[in-house]
């Protein structure tokens, strides 16, 4: 990569570092994470959830009692109060990235968001 | 009597924080559009959206889709003619040179979108994606 494009990208990154949005973002994220009841409740939900999409996914079918018993547990992830704040920042968060990847991709007229995650799709 | 001072809105003169982001992202926009990758890129794109074989390939594989989404015809005939039709499609040398290029633009964008997504200190891509259902997801 020529070195005027890699500043380019490190400067882009900087930049969003230090909005204000990513910054809200960041310290939520690390208050959602240090608190052990709301780690606890993501953590519990996640293993919850990648066990029964691992067994939905070998073609097993999941019961009623067993969807509705994960609903109920993000659920109450997610109306604990740091990760609903979590979660408030980051759609802030992607408002701005989304912003970001606009005018990125007005300067190419190809989707460059698309590209950059069609890349790590393969 | 006095006058009540009145009271003017003045633009913001110094930058904001997304305006400062919007011009970085502007500045990468140019820079990428100025690549060697990108210019190939666009360059076996225009190829191919200008090629009359691929034209013609892609015209008979609208009809048979066309076809499909309505119901006409026999469905598995359909089916079976479009892959043959997109098989000939990937065949042809400036598609191959197309994909190629598309390939290693696609590279490119990856290694940007890692290094702004290092620097940023949360992923760019992936939260840079616009989400197609309002569901706000």
């Amino acid at each position: 990569m020529n070195p005027e494009l890699l500043e380019s990208a490190r400067t882009l990154g900087a930049t969003l570092n230090q909005a204000k949005a990513v910054q809200t973002y960041v310290q939520a994220k690390t208050e959602a994470e240090s608190n052990l009841e709301a780690a606890s409740l993501e953590a519990n939900m996640l293993e919850v959830y990648q066990v029964l999409t691992t067994r939905q996914q070998n073609g097993e079918q999941l019961t009623q009692s067993e969807v509705q018993e994960f609903y109920a547990l993000r659920n109450q992830a997610q109306s604990h109060p740091l990760i609903q704040t979590r979660d408030a920042a980051l759609a802030q968060v992607k408002g701005v990235f989304a912003e970001a990847g606009t005018e990125i991709t007005n300067q190419l007229g190809v989707d460059f968001t698309a590209l950059a995650l069609a890349a790590l799709e393969e | 009597m006095s006058t009540p001072s009145t009271k003017i809105d003045l633009p913001i003169l110094s930058m904001t924080g997304d305006a400062k982001v919007i011009q970085a992202a502007q500045s990468l926009g140019k820079l990428l559009a100025e690549t060697p990758e990108y210019q190939t890129f666009l360059q076996a794109l225009k190829d191919i959206n200008h090629d009359l074989e691929v034209q013609k390939l892609s015209a008979k594989i609208r009809e048979h889709d066309n076809a499909l989404q309505w119901g006409r015809g026999d469905a598995l005939e359909h089916q079976s003619d479009m892959k043959i039709l997109q098989a000939q499609m990937e065949s042809l040398p400036l598609v191959q040179t197309y994909h190629t290029s598309e390939q290693i633009f696609v590279r490119l964008c990856r290694e940007i979108d890692e290094i702004v997504s290092e620097t940023a200190g949360v992923e760019f891509a992936p939260n840079a994606r616009k989400s197609g259902c309002g569901c706000g997801g």
